[in-house]
């Protein structure tokens, strides 16, 4: 069964495989980091580890207003990271999903792994994979 | 998973048997008849042949095997000849090589033109060089006519059922067209069932693409089959290099010690619930004391967890020595001594390049034609001192301050007040160097600046001491364990970031009159030398505000020089634990470490030089 957390960016909504996620956490205090762009929300203390919080939409070039103070804490080998995107949705089930088809280089440019339907809407799926490697490139 | 565990144990193992052998085949130069040496290295190339060959490393456990071979035939008869010890060190050179690649999951560079160029008499038959009837049974040299790896990417259909079944199959199937090299995910992992919607495979075969791909399609469940090695969408990111360095072997005393310690905790603590519940409060004060005991010992054992000898970076540079000495044509002696010294295993690992590059110095600049360089590590209360020294030339500070006022990196009236002590320190200044001309071996670019400054990142301190004509010590002071400092806390625009004490030369408050401008810089004059100041708010980014009134200020060195942070307030100081930053924090520059206080708080450490370079590179390089 694959369920994946959705949560919006600007307009469109977005799926983050629940795999891939370790916590929500409620509103956490967020610390400043010396230096930091606008893309960095600040770093929170997440059970003793220091974690960056990472504003999604900034990053991935959507005008967004406020993001959500609820933060994703995702799980890695590579990094821990936190997300704070739009709006966080419903936790939905993809096994009825049907996958939509369109340029892979576009998506992969937007992170987006794979582009599905469900009950009349459109997730984009979140590529952690991409992320990261893009995250290095900065 | 699990072939990952190994593979990080195969890694730091094989790194330090190859950092043996790198410096017996040093001694053995020395004393090509020194059977004790030859036996050393013997067992080490059969220890990295076994390991490699049980890790499916072909390549490396092949040429292993070649040089114990080598090796073994000097076993008997004493002398090995300097042509066979070059061939051993080009040999270890390669495994070194091999290693890199299997480090960074790369296919492993091919080793034929190694066991080709059989260097005159030593012949190695390649037939021969795998004797039957060994332990070793996956070992086999490639043929001589190599055939390149084909690296496939398999599709498994998203409607197959078992996909991990069905990837099993596909690998059985390739099994038919040749040898696996490599797979992911693991063998492991598919046997554990589970989601798999790619199965990459390197695939040594002589079959045509065309071939394999068609046995492949004939199979049910399969969305298709990619050629090549297009690492971006495999959906596994390459690991980052650190990360396979990140293991510790832990003695297994220490392990018990653990166990003891937590078994002393959980008696404090039904000590402590006890007293609570008896209301007692000297029970209670005596179990806090007893906890705090307890505590600190644990403190203790875990810091030694993360203490490395320091013959863990020095293992290598015998033999740098030996290749510089050979290069430049001197006669140069390395000796190391107390090299059993623990430290920081974080320390350890930046201060390898800096000791390279120390001795690259010693033997370019320092050694005329025959000398001793010595390097040698002590404790001294809680400091360990790494100290390279050599019986050169020497450096003569007089001609140092011509190249600096030459050079305009001082002016004169700040030549006249400097002693010769603050005469040597100008050689970390950046765009020093004291060869005349540029030497191969050490004008690199990588000048004393970056030694300086890696050792003060590091909360240690540089010293050089020098004559001409009495050779050149460079010593190092350095803290035993990175993990606890003290820091200054300074605030900002509201935020609060933190300083490392020992970069910290002083705090003071100025009153706005005693600042002065020269052309655009705010200076202040403090103990007859001019400071220039430097906005903190600025390095930040954070908005800026005009000075009134008292303004706090940090005496800081930047390279080399003393300069004044001007900050918003001085909040204290603090002891704590400071935490390396993962990624991505690691690439913020100026950014060097992070701590949690007492009431939770995140406040991250600063290197003003990072902050001043990123905010304005250009006038940070050439200061």
């Amino acid at each position: 069964m694959r369920q994946v957390l959705t949560f919006t960016l600007g307009e469109e909504l977005y799926g983050l495989e629940i795999s891939a996620i370790q916590e929500i956490v409620e509103a956490p205090a967020l610390f400043y980091i010396p230096g930091a762009d606008d893309r960095y929300l600040g770093a929170i203390n997440f059970h003793g580890s220091i974690v960056p919080v990472l504003n999604l939409a900034r990053l991935l070039g959507f005008s967004e207003t406020e993001p959500e103070p609820r933060i994703i804490v995702t799980c890695s080998e590579i990094a821990v990271l936190g997300l704070a995107v739009g709006r966080l949705g419903e936790i939905v089930v993809l096994d009825e999903a049907e996958t939509l088809p369109g340029d892979a280089d576009q998506r992969r440019a937007n992170c987006i792994g794979e582009v599905v339907a469900l009950a009349g809407r459109m997730i984009n799926l979140f590529d952690m994979p991409a992320f990261l490697s893009r995250l290095e490139m900065l | 998973m699990d072939m990952s565990k190994y593979r990080e144990m195969f890694l730091s193992e094989t790194r330090e048997h190859l950092a043996v052998m790198a410096r017996r085949l040093v001694d053995l130069e020395k004393a090509p008849d020194d059977r004790e040496v030859i036996d050393t290295l013997f067992r080490e190339a059969h220890s990295v042949k076994g390991m490699a060959a049980s890790m499916g490393y072909q390549r490396m456990a092949g040429l292993a095997h070649a040089l114990e071979d080598l090796l073994d035939g000097f076993r008997g008869d004493g002398e090995v000849p300097a042509t066979a010890i070059d061939r051993l060190l080009a040999g270890c050179d390669l495994l070194e090589g091999l290693l890199e690649d299997i480090a960074a999951e790369r296919p492993e560079r091919s080793i034929d033109a190694f066991l080709q160029n059989t260097a005159g008499e030593e012949e190695i038959p390649l037939a021969e060089a795998i004797p039957a009837g060994e332990e070793i049974e996956v070992l086999e040299l490639e043929p001589v006519a190599e055939t390149i790896p084909l690296e496939l990417t398999v599709e498994i259909a998203d409607h197959a059922p078992a996909p991990a079944a069905r990837a099993l199959l596909v690998l059985r199937e390739l099994e038919r067209f040749g040898e696996l090299l490599e797979q992911w995910p693991s063998q492991e992992e598919l046997f554990k069932g589970g989601v798999v919607r790619h199965l990459r495979v390197r695939l040594e075969s002589s079959c045509e693409r065309s071939e394999i791909e068609a046995a492949l399609l004939a199979m049910s469940d399969l969305a298709g089959v990619r050629w090549g090695e297009d690492s971006e969408d495999d959906g596994l990111p390459r690991r980052r290099r650190e990360d396979s360095e990140r293991t510790v072997r832990i003695r297994t005393e220490l392990l018990d010690r653990f166990i003891n310690l937590t078994g002393e905790l959980m008696t404090t603590r039904s000590m402590l619930q006890s007293a609570q519940t008896r209301r007692s409060w000297q029970d209670l004060g005596e179990g806090l004391d007893q906890l705090s005991l307890l505590v600190n010992n644990l403190h203790h054992k875990v810091l030694e967890v993360r203490m490395m000898p320091v013959s863990s970076i020095t293992g290598r540079l015998p033999r740098l020595v030996r290749d510089l000495a050979r290069k430049t044509g001197k006669q140069v002696d390395l000796q190391i001594h107390g090299d059993e010294v623990e430290l920081d295993r974080a320390i350890l690992e930046e201060l390898a390049d800096p000791l390279v590059h120390l001795l690259r110095n010693a033997v370019d600049h320092g050694i005329e034609g025959e000398g001793v360089i010595a390097v040698r590590a002590w404790r001294e209360r809680d400091l360990v001192l790494v100290e390279v020294a050599d019986n050169g030339r020497g450096i003569d500070p007089r001609q140092i301050r011509d190249k600096a006022l030459a050079k305009g990196l001082i002016n004169a009236a700040q030549a006249r007040a400097m002693g010769d002590r603050d005469l040597l320190g100008l050689i970390c200044l950046p765009g020093f160097s004291t060869a005349d001309q540029v030497t191969e071996t050490s004008g690199r670019g990588v000048g004393m600046d970056v030694v300086k400054a890696a050792v003060e990142n590091l909360g240690g301190v540089l010293d050089i001491l020098s004559a001409p004509g009495e050779g050149t010590r460079m010593l190092l002071k350095l803290p035993v364990s990175v993990a606890i400092i003290q820091i200054l806390l300074v605030a900002c625009a509201g935020q609060t970031v933190a300083l490392p004490i020992t970069r910290v030369h002083r705090t003071l408050e100025v009153s706005r009159e005693q600042l002065q401008s020269s052309g655009r810089q705010l200076v202040l004059p403090l103990d007859d030398e001019i400071i220039p100041l430097l906005s903190l708010r600025k390095l930040l980014k954070l908005p800026n505000r005009p000075f009134a009134g008292s303004v706090p200020l940090v005496i800081t060195e930047l390279r080399g020089r003393r300069v004044g942070l001007v900050v918003d307030r001085l909040v204290g100081q603090s002891q704590v634990f400071v935490k390396s930053l993962s990624f991505p924090l690691d690439h913020l520059p100026g950014v060097t470490g992070a701590s949690v206080l007492g009431d939770g708080q995140v406040v991250f450490l600063i290197d003003p030089q990072g902050l001043l370079d990123a905010v304005n590179p250009v006038a940070g390089r050439a200061a």
